[in-house]
C-alpha cells in the first residue's frame, strides 16, 4: 500500500514538473532594471522617485546601495566581466574618461535623438556639468544627476562682526570679506584661529576655535581641495603635453600653500577628517569657513544656523571659483539587456521632474531651470540656498571653458585614487610636499603607462585650459552669498 | 584485569565475533571515508584551489582588466619581478611585520595574562567570559567605522580619556607617527578575547594531579608556571600564536575602516596595497604575484612552526602510548 501511493506520489510530481504551462505575454511590470548607485542620502531619495518611476511605467528599478569608496570598483568588475549586473551606472566626473572609453557606458546619442525632447530637455542641463560628466569624444555617455560642485562656506555672522571687521583690517591691510584668492583664504583662516580665552565677535572663546576647516583624511576628498588651488593658479596635474605637473614649481606652491598655510590654522583632526567631520566641525560652532567644499552639503550645513547661537552661514565660489565641477552621472550599461528601459529610466531621474521633486528633498540638481528658479529657492531656503552661488560657479566654468587636462584622460578614475594618497601623505608629513608630489608624478606615469593620453577634442583644436578671472563685482551685487540677500534682491 | 588486557580482550572477542559472522560490506572502508570528505573535497577544489591556479596562471600573464588587453599573453616572470623591485610592496611588507609583530606580541602576552586572571576567578566567571568575547562577535567594519569616531581629536572619546590621565591631545589616526599604533589597539581590543578564550579553555583541561603534587612539594609559583602550566600549555599557545600570526599578517578589515591606509601610506600594510592594485588599478598580473609571494611566505611561516608543533605533538602521544 505505502510502496502504491510512494509511486502515485513521484508520478504526480512528475506530471507537476513536466505539464505544460499557461504562457503569458512579457509585460512591462517582467522588466527589472538595476541600478548601481551610492549609498546614503542619494539612494534614500531615489528609492523614493523610483517607486514613483515604476507606479508610472510598470518597469522594476531594483537600487543596489553601494558604498562610494567601493563603487569604482564594484561597477568596474562587473562591466570587465560582462556579467549585465546593472543596467545603469553611476559614475564620477574622474571615471567618465575611462567608463566612456573602456565600452562600460552606452553611447546615448542615438537614444537621446529619439527621445521626447520635452522629457530630456538636454539644453536645461547646465553646460558646464555636460561637459565635465556627459560627453566624451563628442558623444553623450550619461547625464548628470546630483552636482557635488564645490564652493566656500562660512560664517557671516563673524565676518560681518564690526569688531573683527576693524581687527582683521587693521592687521592685513584690506577689509575682511569673501576670500577671492587662496592668498586671502589664508590670511582670514589665520586671523580666525582663537585660543580659549581671547575673543571672538565680543564673546570670549571657551574652547579652541580654528580659521578653517579641511578634509585632509586619506579619503577621496584632499585632492579636490589641493587640485582646487592649484587649478585657481592654472597649474595642472597632468600638462599638455601628458606629462605630469604635480612637481611644477607653480604646483608645489599650491600644495605648500594648503600645508604649510592652510593645516595649521585647522582642527588637529583636519588629517583624518573627510566632508562629514568637516560639516560636523561647522555645526560645532568650531570653524569660520571651509574652502574648497562640496556645496550640495548646504542643506547639512546650514543646521548650524540652529545649533551654534548667532550663526549664520554663507556660500561663495571657492576663490578663483575655479574648483572642482562635476557631477555624478547616470549611463546605461553596454551589457544591460534592457538599454532602452534602462535609457528611460535615467532619463526621467536627470529630467526636469524627477530632478524638482530631487531638489525639493534636498539634492544639488544640475538642472538650469531650477537654480535659478526664484520661487523654488525662496520655497525651500533651507535646502536650496546655495543653488545662486552653484549657478555662479557653473557659469563661470562654462564661460570660461576650462576643465583641467585630468578630466580628459582615461586613467582618470586610477589617477584620482593616487591623488587621496599622496595628497594625503604631504598633508600629513608623512611625505614632504616635494617627495609627495614626486611620487605622485610617477604614479601618474605608472598609470598611463608612460605619457597620459589627453583626449580634449571635444573641446575643439585651440582648447588650452586657462583660468579666468571670477566676476566679484557682480556675485556679491547680487547677494548670492547669502540666501535672504539674495531673495531680498529678486523683488527688487 | 588491568586496563590494557581488558582493552585487548574486547578487541578479540570482537575479531571473533566479526570471523564467526561474516557480513558482505556494500562499500570499503576506504570508499567510505572517501565519499564523506567528497563534499568538502569539491568546496575546496571550487573555491581554493581552482582560484589558487587561477592566480598562478595569471601571475604569469599580462592581465590589466581594464586595458583593451584585458587578460593576455604570457610574459614569463616579469610581474614577479616587478614585484620584487617594487619600494612599495617591500615598504608595505615591512608595515605589515611591523604590525604583526607588535600586535600579536601584545595580545598573546595581555590574553594569557588575562586568561589567568579568570582562570583564578571564582565568581562570575561564566558572564565575565560572555562580555569578553564580544568584540569578537562584532564585524570588524562596522566597529571600525565607531573607533574612527571614538578616535578623532575634534569628536572621539578617547582624547578625552586619555585627558584624564594627563596626556595631551592625540590625533589618533590623523599623525603618521601614531596611526599604526592606533590601528595595533584596535585589534588587540578586538582579537585579545580570541587569545582569552583558547587559553582558559587550556588551562581548564590540564589534569589536577601535577599541580597538587607539586603544591604538596612546596613549590614556588614561579616554579609551578614554569616546569608545569606553560610546558602543559605549549601545544595550545602555539596553535593560537599560528592563527594570530596568519590572521594579522593578513590585516585589511581594520584598515580599510579605519584609515584606509593613511595618513600617507603609512598604515597601508600589504593586504591593503595588494587590495589596490588588484581591485582600484586592476593590474591582476601583479596583484596574483604579491599574492602568491605573501602566500608563500605564510605557508613556510606556518609550516615551521607547525613542523614543531606536530613533533611534540607526536612525541607526547607516543610517550602517553608507551
Amino acid at each position: 500500500m505505502i510502496r502504491k501511493l510512494a509511486i502515485l506520489a513521484l508520478v504526480f510530481a512528475l506530471a507537476l514538473v513536466i505539464a505544460p504551462r499557461p504562457v503569458t505575454p512579457a509585460k512591462a511590470q517582467d522588466v527589472t532594471i538595476t541600478w548601481a548607485t551610492i549609498a546614503g542620502f542619494y539612494t534614500d531619495w531615489a528609492e523614493e522617485v523610483a517607486r514613483q518611476y515604476e507606479e508610472s511605467t510598470g518597469v522594476n528599478v531594483e537600487i543596489i546601495d553601494i558604498d562610494f569608496p567601493s563603487l569604482y570598483e564594484n561597477q568596474v568588475l562587473e562591466a570587465v566581466a560582462d556579467t549585465g549586473a546593472y543596467d545603469i551606472l553611476t559614475y564620477d566626473v574622474g571615471w567618465k574618461a575611462e567608463f566612456s572609453e573602456s565600452g562600460y557606458l552606452l553611447p546615448l546619442d542615438d537614444y537621446i535623438a529619439n527621445a521626447d525632447p520635452a522629457v530630456i530637455a538636454f539644453d536645461d542641463i547646465s553646460p558646464a556639468l555636460t561637459e565635465t560628466t556627459s560627453k566624451w569624444r563628442g558623444k553623450t555617455f550619461g547625464l548628470p544627476y546630483y552636482t557635488f560642485t564645490m564652493g566656500y562656506f562660512y560664517r557671516c555672522d563673524l565676518f560681518e562682526n564690526p569688531d573683527e571687521m576693524v581687527a582683521f583690517e587693521a592687521e592685513y591691510g584690506y577689509p575682511l570679506g569673501i576670500p577671492q584668492t587662496y592668498e586671502q583664504l589664508a590670511d582670514i583662516a589665520e586671523f580666525f584661529r582663537r585660543e580659549p580665552g581671547e575673543t571672538l565677535a565680543g564673546k570670549t572663546v571657551e574652547a579652541d576655535f580654528y580659521g578653517i576647516g579641511l578634509m585632509a583624511a586619506r579619503a577621496p576628498h584632499v585632492q579636490d581641495e589641493i587640485n582646487s588651488i592649484a587649478w585657481s593658479w592654472g597649474y595642472k596635474v597632468i600638462e599638455d603635453d601628458g606629462t605630469p605637473g604635480v612637481t611644477s614649481e607653480g604646483f608645489l606652491k599650491a600644495v605648500n600653500l594648503y600645508v604649510n598655510e592652510l593645516l595649521p590654522y585647522a582642527p588637529p583632526g583636519a588629517t583624518s577628517s573627510a566632508f562629514d567631520q568637516v560639516v560636523a566641525q561647522m555645526r560645532q560652532g568650531l570653524i569660520a569657513q571651509t574652502a574648497a567644499f562640496y556645496l550640495d552639503q548646504y542643506p547639512n550645513m546650514v543646521k548650524t544656523e540652529e545649533e551654534v547661537e548667532g550663526a549664520r552661514i554663507c556660500t561663495a565660489p571657492a576663490p578663483g571659483a575655479h574648483t572642482w565641477v562635476g557631477a555624478f552621472g547616470l549611463g546605461v550599461s553596454s551589457d544591460s539587456e534592457h538599454p532602452q528601459e534602462a535609457f528611460d529610466f535615467v532619463a526621467w531621474l536627470a529630467g526636469p521632474e524627477a530632478q524638482r521633486a530631487f531638489a525639493a528633498g534636498g539634492g544639488s540638481t544640475s538642472r538650469v531651470s531650477i537654480l535659478t528658479d526664484a520661487a523654488f529657492i525662496a520655497e525651500h531656503p533651507l535646502t536650496a540656498g546655495h543653488y545662486p552661488t552653484l549657478q555662479f560657479v557653473l557659469d563661470h566654468t562654462a564661460k570660461s571653458n576650462f576643465y583641467p587636462n585630468y578630466l580628459f584622460v582615461p586613467q582618470g578614475g586610477k589617477i584620482y585614487d593616487e591623488m587621496t594618497t599622496w595628497y594625503s601623505a604631504a598633508a600629513s608629513g608623512d611625505e614632504s610636499p616635494e617627495g609627495a608630489m614626486e611620487k605622485m608624478a610617477e604614479a601618474i606615469e605608472r598609470q598611463c603607462d608612460g605619457l597620459c593620453e589627453i583626449a580634449n577634442d571635444a573641446l575643439g583644436e585651440n582648447y588650452t585650459p586657462v583660468p579666468m578671472p571670477f566676476d566679484y563685482e557682480t556675485f556679491l551685487a547680487s547677494g548670492a552669498y547669502d540666501i535672504d540677500v539674495w531673495i531680498a534682491n529678486q523683488g527688487n | 584485569m588491568s586496563t590494557n588486557s581488558a582493552v585487548y580482550q574486547a578487541d578479540s572477542d570482537l575479531k571473533q565475533t566479526a570471523r564467526a559472522a561474516p557480513k558482505k560490506q556494500l562499500i570499503s572502508d576506504t570508499v567510505y571515508s572517501v565519499l564523506l570528505i567528497a563534499p568538502a573535497l569539491v568546496l575546496i577544489l571550487f573555491f581554493a584551489l581552482i582560484p589558487l591556479g587561477y592566480a598562478i596562471n595569471v601571475s604569469f600573464r599580462f592581465a590589466d582588466l581594464t586595458s583593451p588587453r584585458g587578460v593576455d599573453n604570457y610574459v614569463g616572470l616579469e610581474n614577479y619581478h616587478f614585484v620584487l623591485n617594487d619600494d612599495f610592496f617591500w615598504e608595505a611588507a615591512q608595515r605589515t611585520l611591523f604590525f604583526a609583530v607588535i600586535a600579536v606580541a601584545v595580545e598573546m602576552i595581555a590574553g594569557v595574562a588575562i586568561a589567568f586572571l579568570l582562570h583564578e576567578m571564582r565568581w562570575f566567571k561564566g558572564i565575565t567570559r560572555s562580555l569578553i568575547i564580544l568584540p569578537l562577535a562584532a564585524s570588524p567594519v562596522a566597529v571600525g567605522l565607531i573607533w574612527r569616531n571614538m578616535y578623532h581629536p575634534d569628536f572621539g572619546v578617547y582624547n578625552y580619556l586619555v585627558s584624564l590621565l594627563g596626556i595631551s591631545e592625540q590625533n589618533w589616526l590623523g599623525d603618521p607617527d601614531l596611526a599604526m599604533y592606533s590601528v595595533i589597539i584596535f585589534d588587540v581590543w578586538q582579537w585579545t578575547p580570541f587569545v582569552i578564550l583558547i587559553t582558559l579553555a587550556g588551562l581548564q583541561a590540564l589534569p589536577k594531579e601535577p599541580f597538587e603534587a607539586a603544591q604538596l612539594d612546596g613549590a614556588s609559583t614561579w616554579r609551578v608556571l614554569r616546569t608545569l602550566t606553560f610546558p602543559m600549555l605549549t601545544p595550545v599557545l602555539t596553535l593560537v600564536f599560528v592563527l594570530r600570526t596568519i590572521d594579522a599578517i593578513r590585516l585589511y578589515d581594520a584598515v580599510f575602516s579605519l584609515t584606509s591606509g593613511g595618513p600617507g601610506t603609512t598604515t597601508e600594510v600589504l593586504t591593503y596595497y595588494l587590495y589596490r592594485t588588484g581591485l582600484r588599478f586592476f593590474r591582476m598580473d601583479r596583484a596574483s604575484a604579491m599574492a602568491l609571494l605573501f602566500l608563500y611566505v605564510t605557508v613556510v611561516f606556518t609550516g615551521l612552526v607547525m613542523r614543531r608543533f606536530m613533533r611534540n605533538i607526536a612525541a607526547r602521544t607516543r610517550q602517553m602510548a608507551s
